[in-house]
């Protein structure tokens, strides 16, 4: 069994380094925590000011009705147009509201009214959302304003949304797995980036290129304690997502575990491969990171709908193994799906967990130069 | 293990194998053979081409050209077989630092798939050839050099492989250890295994059944140690001893009258002279005030046969 010779070597090595052992066990848990916290795309404590020419208790209400909706927060008052513009500028605000002088006269009058918004388009993805929500406040002040008599019966279309899978539409159940995800890649990756480059700089290669131990053998062998170090980071990881940001985790456990060690054969995989091209062990990790991170955030379909990318890019994303672990992490977090609905990202998985480990079993060809 | 080929056929054979480095050329058009169980020894300055030529013939690195044959095995498709019946120790210690003595030679039978019944005998046999059965369970980072290439000695015969390749063994061993080390070669070339050996110890040359003389990539001179020292040099050696022996080097070197070709010997300085009338020397040296200690004519010894051989040019010239 010369597979087992060198799987039991690599784990002794890590085994006699106890405190990177340690970093690398706790410090995706540690990753998970600071970034499911920090990362969020909610959006609360919009930050707005109001400069109201109206100064009625009608405007008083609306202006109360957006800062108690619990989205907007008040960072100052402005008294005129140009502090409003300052404020814009200076990017202490998002939303500048203008209610204008004859508001209240309007309101009374009960025919209609209008009021401006002004909106800090620098940050688009926040300026929209904003805006979304600052529509729903207002939407919701003229309904009740200019509420029908309730004798009048209007005949309505009844709209019933329901949210499935995740009801209260809370960003931290599909942000967490995401993050799993990117962690894992880039700490599997990182992984094995070092372990045959390592052999090269300390000239222990030259040994084994000159036994006959087989280059799958080696790569297999290699990966093995790699596999078992990043399963038990997987475990803490979920379970920190299931007691410290309550995401919910319906599907099977078992399932989770099959995938991920599908998955983690592809971080390991891509590590292995950078491993076997690179001369260096700096050198080796610097490109791991690159070739693993990036995608993961980008092609994963994590932040940037893969559906709305341009064909080619699209044809790319299907090398990102982050793609498929993400379908699947929410799927089992969020749906208590199984193998029945995820097999094709299991398929794609396997395929991609083959290639980059041919790959590097390849490269690996024994020969050095 | 038993190698598939008739007795006649050379443990290894050589031909116009050729390697080269981008526009350096490393090993030049070599051609050679090494008989069964005998101890060949690859003589030459750093960077002459001992270890590519070594590298070749254990399948790690390709050759640019030339053909080459280990065990009836070819260097040209049939690596995997030839590195079942090698054992290969590299010029820099590559057993595993972090590891104890007794886990890197399990390593090892692991990687080259012993049976596990004979694993065990085996190791503890390496274990006690290397002197450490004391120390088995250190880390092998924390062991004196001479343990550790006693260790990667043990790791690389561990198999049993019936053609050895050992590159520069006893480099940063004490001479006590160097003994014991080509006790352990002599031994195994009795007992029927080839040991193709680099070194740039000359006392340790003369332990081989044959040297090869390699230099720049190109293969000088093949002969036995003895057949060396018999060769007829262009001149005679003579050591000269003296206490300001550097400043009697210099002035032997830069003479231009070309007594001959000058070398340090540790403090002692050899002559290949090639002159009629030794005096000539002894007159220069007193000339120049340097006192001698003594100054004899001695037979060749195998450095001096090396340095003329790197020299040709110049010996012809000092001929004519």
């Amino acid at each position: 069994m010369r597979y087992l010779a060198i799987a039991k070597r690599e784990a002794l090595s890590i085994v006699r380094d106890p405190r990177s052992l340690f970093l690398v066990v706790f410090l995706p848990v540690m990753l998970l925590i600071v970034y499911g916290y920090g990362v969020t795309f909610d959006i609360r404590h919009v930050p707005v000011a109001f400069y109201d020419q109206s100064r009625s208790a009608q405007s008083r209400d609306l202006i109360d009705r957006y800062l108690s909706s619990g989205y907007f927060l008040l960072r100052e008052s402005a008294n005129s147009r140009e502090s409003l513009d300052r404020l814009l500028i200076g990017d202490k605000i998002i939303l500048g509201i203008v209610i204008p002088p004859d508001f209240a006269d309007h309101i009374i009058a009960k025919n209609g009214g209008e009021i401006q918004v002004l909106v800090n388009g620098s940050d688009a993805n926040t300026a929209n959302v904003a805006m979304g929500y600052q529509a729903a406040v207002f939407a919701d002040y003229t309904g009740d304003i200019f509420k029908p008599p309730s004798n009048l019966k209007i005949p309505s279309v009844d709209l019933r949304i329901r949210t499935w899978y995740n009801p209260e539409l809370k960003s931290s159940h599909f942000i967490v797995p995401g993050i799993i995800v990117i962690i894992m890649m880039l700490l599997g990756a990182i992984l094995t980036s070092s372990a045959i480059v390592r052999e090269k700089e300390t000239g222990s290669i030259e040994q084994i290129v000159a036994s006959p131990i087989k280059p799958w053998e080696y790569i297999l062998g290699k990966m093995t304690p790699y596999i078992v170090i990043s399963l038990s980071d997987v475990m803490l990881v979920v379970a920190a997502a299931y007691f410290v940001f309550n995401v919910p985790i319906r599907g099977n456990l078992l399932y989770l575990g099959f995938f991920t060690v599908l998955f983690l054969a592809n971080a390991l995989g891509i590590g292995l491969f950078v491993s076997t091209v690179s001369r260096t062990v700096s050198s080796s990790q610097m490109f791991a990171v690159l070739i693993s991170l990036l995608p993961s955030i980008l092609l994963s379909g994590f932040i940037f709908p893969i559906e709305s990318m341009p064909r080619p890019i699209q044809a790319i994303t299907y090398f990102v193994p982050a793609r498929y672990f993400l379908v699947i992490l929410r799927g089992i977090f969020l749906k208590g799906v199984g193998v029945d609905v995820l097999w094709p990202q299991a398929l794609f998985l396997t395929a991609n967990a083959a290639f980059f480990l041919t790959m590097a079993a390849l490269k690996f060809k024994k020969k050095l130069d | 293990m038993t190698i598939n080929d008739g007795n006649d056929k050379p443990a290894v054979w050589v031909k116009n194998l050729t390697r080269k480095f981008g526009d350096f050329t490393a090993v030049d058009n070599i051609s050679f053979n090494v008989g069964k169980g005998e101890i060949f020894g690859f003589l030459g300055p750093n960077g002459a081409g001992k270890s590519t030529t070594i590298r070749m013939l254990c399948g790690i690195i390709e050759q640019t050209s030339g053909d080459g044959y280990v065990g009836g095995y070819s260097i040209r498709g049939e690596n995997d077989r030839i590195k079942k019946i090698t054992g290969y120790m590299s010029q820099k210690f590559s057993l595993y630092n972090d590891l104890t003595p007794a886990e890197n030679l399990e390593f090892y039978s692991g990687v080259y798939g012993m049976p596990a019944a004979k694993r065990r005998e085996r190791m503890e046999w390496a274990l006690e050839m290397s002197g450490l059965e004391s120390r088995r369970h250190d880390l092998t980072g924390d062991l004196p050099q001479g343990f550790k290439q006693r260790l990667a000695l043990g790791a690389a015969i561990l198999h049993q492989p019936s053609i050895l390749f050992l590159d520069e063994p006893t480099a940063g061993v004490d001479p006590l250890s160097r003994r014991d080390f080509w006790e352990l070669i002599y031994s195994l070339s009795a007992s029927g295994v080839t040991v193709f050996v680099t070194t740039h110890y000359m006392d340790e040359a003369e332990h081989c059944d044959r040297i090869a003389f390699i230099d720049k990539g190109i293969l000088i001179k093949l002969d036995t140690p003895r057949a060396l020292k018999n060769l007829q040099l262009s001149g005679r050696i003579f050591e000269i001893i003296a206490a300001e022996w550097l400043k009697a080097f210099n002035l032997l070197r830069n003479e231009r009258r070309g007594f001959g070709e000058v070398s340090l010997f540790g403090t002692k300085i050899h002559l290949n002279f090639i002159g009629d009338d030794f005096s000539a020397v002894e007159s220069l040296l007193r000339e120049k005030n340097i006192p001698v200690e003594s100054a004899r004519h001695i037979p060749p010894s195998l450095e001096d046969v090396f340095v003329a051989l790197l020299r040709p040019a110049q010996i012809s010239d000092y001929e004519g």
